[in-house]
């Protein structure tokens, strides 16, 4: 199978390492050439990591490296049998990703999104054919967590999450089917273990380190705080905002002000160094 | 140190495997066994003796204040008496008891080891020295002790129970049959539980994240600490037949049911009595004896004496005699 990944970004690249080490060939576009460069750069050293560590065998490993095409211009994509659009979360941009590609890309080839919060029916809605749209959430890092969300929309056929699932299992991932809801499931367990910890916080008594040092010594392998640092401040924001919203203002998932004022802050996370911790 | 452990399996018995394993005296009494007024008696007894006390009953409220108004009654003066801090705060429970400074709290998510880590939320009305005991008791045993402010549920239950409720609310709202699988040629692990373990790397699912089966409780191999350990009373029954509350589940299915759950029962629940639900339905009487369990009607206690502490006796008695007082066949209230 001929897999396009549109977005060469962090997320991007490394689902595009997953797919090339499961053998599929790929072509890997971004609208800028070094964005393209530091993906592929991303995904060699990703590779290494993994043989180094026995996690990745060689042979699949070289093999993986010889599959990517690069290419700057949609119309690269127009062969795939699916593409995964990997841009950033934002409904706009999205919508006219898929827009395109819905003009660009055989009527037969499969179009998923990789979005988290955003409805899946709603992107689907700005393309011809709806029926072949499906969501496909990876975790970050993509190219390691096993579990892949694949999101059925309203009017996605059975055999687009056929070989979507199909897909997934080549990758080495744990592909299952949800059906297309805010914060689908991962997301919305996770807004709890965040909410009640910030609420544990409001409280008084207790600070970041410790509630951390609590759930970690119960097994939890990162505490709710280092976790929102690891996704990002934003991306916890924005996607309690998303259920929030979807769920008609439903109080438990109303996003704490904390996570809006460190926003406000700049205090994302790892993507900048600084959220609930400091990086240096 | 000779220590009364009282409460709920799996928990005080992992408890006190580790208490014996650092050569403590353990006097352990499981909180069903207690219907029996033989046991009963002897948990009164092991309370008189005891230098610390830890109770962990959290089926209910009132359930509790019976056990911990019983041991607090009969413990010495200067015994610290621990209290699992989930259906209770501590101050909660120190407002119990007639020695208020002696009650600390503590929080432990089974399954737990003497690696792992103790909540340590004393009471308002804690004073110094129980709680210099209570922290060198953990300490002792090996558990990092981390203090938390006292408030019901302290930190870890309260987060494990908000992912608990979530992963339920997600299962009903995702439209996944529990454990089914996601196409009919595959078989994916497709529910809510499972996906959180995977997509968040959790050790356990959200719903067994306070469930411990026998098989995990830590143990200690007995013919090791027998040499150093008291006697120990147990009861042959080690399983409760009791509702029990969420960090004590005994048997929970992996998967949660596809179909629409049976109601619960309304009170009173002849299917399912409890120590807690009998005790709730009857009123807390600190003076007489400590009656296995409340009956339908107030037969253990003197006539005029309901709702009333004992006046304090002037010739020293055992604590459970203290504690006891024996309705005589004119006092006992007639049926109908």
């Amino acid at each position: 199978m001929q897999v396009a990944i549109v977005g060469a970004g962090t997320m991007g690249s490394d689902i595009a390492q997953a797919v090339a080490l499961g053998g599929d060939a790929i072509i890997l576009h971004d609208i800028h050439e070094h964005t393209l460069r530091q993906a592929l750069g991303r995904v060699s050293r990703g590779i290494d990591r993994g043989v180094a560590l026995s996690k990745i065998d060689p042979v699949d490993g070289r093999r993986a490296k010889r599959v990517f095409t690069l290419t700057t211009e949609l119309a690269g994509c127009a062969g795939a049998d699916l593409v995964i659009e990997a841009v950033p979360d934002n409904l706009e941009v999205k919508q006219s990703v898929l827009r395109a590609l819905d003009d660009t890309v055989r009527p037969d080839a499969i179009l998923a999104t990789s979005t988290n919060i955003l409805s899946l029916t709603a992107l689907a809605a700005a393309t011809r054919l709806p029926e072949r749209v499906i969501g496909l959430h990876f975790f970050k890092p993509a190219a390691i967590m096993r579990l892949v969300e694949v999101v059925r929309g309203d009017l996605t056929r059975p055999d687009v999450i056929e070989r979507a699932v199909e897909l997934a299992q080549r990758m080495h991932k744990t592909p299952i089917v949800v059906k297309d809801a805010p914060g689908l499931i991962v997301n919305r367990v996770a807004q709890a273990y965040f909410g009640e910890a910030l609420g544990l916080l409001d409280e008084g008594g207790l600070d970041v380190p410790t509630v951390d040092r609590l759930m970690e010594a119960a097994g939890f392998p990162m505490g709710p705080f280092r976790l929102m640092d690891f996704v990002g401040v934003d991306s916890a924001f924005d996607v309690a905002q998303t259920l929030y919203e979807a769920t008609y203002h439903t109080a438990p998932y109303r996003p704490h002000p904390r996570l809006r004022r460190m926003i406000d802050a700049g205090l994302t996370g790892h993507k900048n160094g600084r959220g609930f911790y400091s990086d240096g | 140190m000779r220590v009364l452990i009282v409460g709920e399996v799996p928990f005080v018995d992992t408890l006190a495997g580790i208490c014996r394993a650092k050569n403590h005296k353990v006097d352990l009494f499981l909180s069903d066994d207690l219907e029996d007024q033989a046991v009963l008696d002897g948990m009164v007894r092991a309370a008189t003796r005891c230098q610390i006390a830890i109770e962990s009953l959290n089926e209910s409220q009132s359930g509790k204040l019976w056990l911990v108004e019983g041991i607090e009654a009969n413990m010495p003066d200067a015994a610290p008496l621990l209290t699992s801090a989930l259906a209770a705060s501590a101050t909660e429970v120190a407002g119990w008891t007639e020695h208020a400074g002696r009650v600390v709290g503590y929080g432990l998510l089974p399954p737990f080891s003497t690696t792992g880590l103790v909540e340590f939320a004393p009471a308002l009305q804690s004073d110094f020295e129980a709680v210099s005991t209570a922290r060198r008791f953990w300490e002792e045993l090996g558990f990092d002790v981390v203090r938390v402010p006292d408030a019901p549920g302290l930190v870890r239950p309260r987060i494990v129970c908000g992912i608990i409720n979530e992963a339920v609310r997600t299962l009903a709202a995702s439209g996944i049959p529990a454990n089914s699988p996601a196409n009919p040629n595959s078989e994916y692990p497709a529910n809510t539980e499972n996906i959180a373990v995977i997509g968040c790397r959790w050790m356990r699912r959200p719903t067994r994240l306070g469930f411990t089966s026998r098989s995990n409780t830590w143990s200690t191999p007995h013919t090791s600490t027998t040499a150093t350990s008291a006697p120990t009373t147990t009861s042959p029954r080690r399983r409760l037949a009791i509702p029990r509350p969420p960090f004590m589940a005994q048997d929970m299915p992996a998967n949660l049911p596809t179909v629409a759950p049976i109601p619960a029962p309304t009170f009173p629940c002849s299917t399912a009595p409890s120590v807690a639900d009998r005790a709730a339905a009857y009123p807390i009487a600190a003076s007489g004896r400590m009656t296995a369990l409340p009956k339908e009607r107030s037969y253990n206690t003197a006539a005029g004496r309901m709702g009333t502490r004992a006046d304090p006796l002037s010739k020293p008695t055992p604590s459970s005699s203290r504690w006891r007082i024996t309705p005589s066949a004119a006092a006992r209230p007639a049926r109908g």
